[in-house]
């Protein structure tokens, strides 16, 4: 049963009484709030994912609470609460919903060390991913978002998720965050795209969530196996091009981009490397999105060809 | 431990995790056999806890190494206190257990020479108010901590056990006397004097955030080594000579109500006689109150005794005169502080 199934004030009552808990990728999330645009906020973006049915383990316990601050001006703050805890500082009480998903991230890249975390959008065509990894503003998302719309199923945009023992990556796919300029391009590109939460002013300026396309909620225990590393960068003064890069390059710029590396010690280096020495791995700058995904589908970026359609 | 429902595990990983013992939880349960009896997800919970544990461990083995090296033209020991001596000796309260910084003491005399070397090896106090200096130097017992810029390890420099304005007379002679070196260049102290240290940090101390989990390892220094009704004896014996019974007394007190801890009864009578009173009972009941997370979100009754029982640190550690001072000084710095203290944009 999806969330999408239970009636709007089922899910409503829910979330701001017991609590509601939705299966994530390889997690189980409980989320509280009497915040109600927060509450309409969330149906609106999730309503695809599974909801936890039986009395099952929660990892994450997460409540949204509405507070008051003295350090922002306006007063009314949203807390984020998990397991009692409070690790991150309130927002506005217009920014809960953005303040949500930094905050699972948070849960997630901080906690779960059954995996290597890396900073990166990753999608999917089969079993074989596509592994972006980028800071924030390199254009991870925007390229993450377009190829969603062009074939590819969304594992993540903000974490991959690399098991240390099968060495696959475990799909999470959720809202996807989009800022400033690249609403209105992605919007262009993509104009069935739904924004469930647009919120102003936030300290990484506009930032849009888009609820994540429904088949790649569907198939979100179908583990894959990374076959393409692609560092992305955008830039307005190019279309699109690309350059391979060797394996020790690829490590590096990976290395750059982990949550948690060094926490297992040789075992961390040791899938890293093996990750590089399997993958091909490319650079690419770009601008226009279209001309992006015909490099990264084409065969001329890569030192060998993509076989997966 | 295979019993519990899927809710009551949903619990126990949040409430554990709480209180820093989430990877200690699993490192027993491993010691005990029992661990392949956790389901799946919790257990996956527990090694990630486990993962930051030890490299927890290699971090403060490594960062230990870098302190002996720098303390080498010490005259006197070096000692490790708290974590650090657990990992350094080996004791069972090195199992799961996180650590924030590196505790350390030296001799009164050596303090000044021990804080210069630091500084040699790159270690720095961030705070150099003057009335900071005074503060720490004359009144407690140990310096402001001092931070490594590249690493970003943090070490606290103690002088004594108990702020030198406290009332008693502690005389640390005897730690450093018995104070043994490790592989790993500095001191630890004798098992007897690690478990008198840790409960009197945890019970003259202002801060029960890490209460369960370091009345935890006080639960299992004095499992591991309590197993003569003399060793007993010479423990309640020795922090009779510290002039630290009372701490000690708690400790027992509370360890063995809320972990079970094998305390004799008779040792637990006489330690709490030679502290001067029986149970007491206001004073009992604000510390059960603190130190476990009772229900996973803190609650109210948690943060109004620990709110008391930091008040009570206080004036444990100053003459009320000195204390009205410090607090004015602190009420006058408060209001800038609080618009600082903005924490790191989350990811």
């Amino acid at each position: 049963m999806r969330l999408s199934d239970l009636p709007h004030d089922e899910a409503m009552r829910r979330l701001q009484g017991p609590g509601l808990a939705l299966r994530m990728g390889p997690f189980r999330v409980r989320v509280t709030s009497r915040i109600r645009r927060f509450c309409r906020q969330f149906v609106d973006l999730y309503p695809h994912h599974r909801l936890v049915e039986a009395e099952e383990f929660i990892d994450f316990d997460i409540r949204m609470k509405a507070g008051w601050s003295w350090v922002f001006p306006r007063g009314r703050v949203a807390r984020f609460e998990v397991n009692g805890d409070a690790p991150l500082t309130p927002l506005p009480l217009g920014q809960a919903m953005p303040l949500f998903e930094w905050g699972l991230n948070w849960c997630v890249t901080t906690q779960s060390h059954r995996f290597v975390m890396v900073h990166a959008g990753i999608v999917a065509r089969g079993d074989e991913a596509l592994m972006m990894p980028g800071a924030s503003g390199s254009g991870k998302s925007t390229l993450t978002t377009a190829l969603c719309y062009r074939g590819w199923r969304l594992l993540s945009d903000e974490l991959a998720l690399i098991d240390l023992e099968q060495k696959l990556v475990y799909p999470m796919p959720r809202p996807i965050s989009l800022k400033n300029r690249s609403i209105a391009t992605i919007q262009r590109f993509a104009p069935e795209v739904h924004i469930g939460s647009r919120v102003t002013e936030t300290r990484k300026g506009e930032v849009a969530l888009l609820r994540p396309p429904a088949a790649s909620v569907a198939e979100e225990d179908r583990r894959a196996r990374i076959t393409r590393i692609l560092f992305p960068l955008y830039d307005a003064n190019t279309p699109a091009e690309g350059l391979a890069i060797t394996p020790g390059q690829s490590f590096v710029k990976t290395f750059d981009s982990t949550f948690n590396y060094g926490i297992h010690g040789k075992r961390d280096f040791a899938l890293l490397a093996d990750l590089m020495e399997r993958a091909p791995a490319a650079e690419i700058r770009y601008s226009d999105l279209d001309a992006a995904i015909a490099l990264i589908e084409g065969s001329s970026l890569w030192s060998a060809p993509l076989t997966t359609t | 431990m295979a019993a519990l429902t899927p809710a009551e595990w949903t619990s126990v990983v949040a409430v554990a995790r709480h209180a820093g013992l989430l990877a200690r939880l699993g490192e027993l349960a491993r010691r005990d056999g029992v661990f392949d009896r956790i389901p799946e997800s919790p257990a996956h919970h527990l090694e990630a806890a486990r993962a930051i544990a030890e490299k927890h461990r290699r971090d403060i083995r490594w960062e230990v190494v870098h302190v002996a090296r720098s303390l080498a033209p010490l005259p006197g020991p070096a000692v490790l206190l708290k974590g650090a001596s657990y990992v350094a000796s080996g004791v069972s309260a090195h199992l799961g257990r996180l650590f924030g910084d590196i505790d350390i003491i030296v001799p009164r005399a050596q303090l000044d020479e021990a804080e210069h070397l630091l500084m040699l090896g790159g270690w720095f106090c961030d705070k150099q108010s003057a009335y900071d200096i005074r503060y720490y130097r004359q009144w407690t017992h140990q310096l402001p901590p001092m931070r490594h810029p590249v690493r970003e390890s943090v070490i606290d420099l103690h002088h004594a056990l108990r702020p030198p304005i406290a009332p008693g007379k502690v005389d640390t002679s005897d730690l450093f006397r018995e104070a043994r070196p490790t592989e790993l260049g500095l001191y630890i102290p004798s098992p007897m004097d690690m478990i008198i240290h840790s409960a009197t940090h945890l019970f003259c101390a202002m801060d029960f955030r890490n209460g369960l989990r370091d009345l935890s390892d006080i639960d299992l220094l004095l499992r591991e080594f309590g197993t003569s009704d003399g060793w007993w004896r010479d423990l309640v014996d020795r922090s009779r000579r510290f002039g630290l019974v009372s701490p000690l007394a708690m400790a027992m007190l509370h360890a063995r109500r809320m972990l079970g801890t094998p305390v004799p009864p008779a040792v637990l009578a006489g330690a709490l006689e030679a502290a001067g009173r029986g149970e007491h009972r206001l004073l009992d009941r604000l510390i059960s109150a603190a130190l476990p997370p009772a229900s996973v979100a803190t609650s109210m009754a948690e943060a109004v005794a620990r709110g008391l029982l930091f008040a009570r640190g206080y004036l444990l550690d100053m003459p009320p005169p000195v204390l009205a001072a410090h607090l004015t000084h602190k009420l006058v710095s408060l209001v800038p502080r609080q618009r600082g203290s903005e924490r790191p944009e989350p990811v």
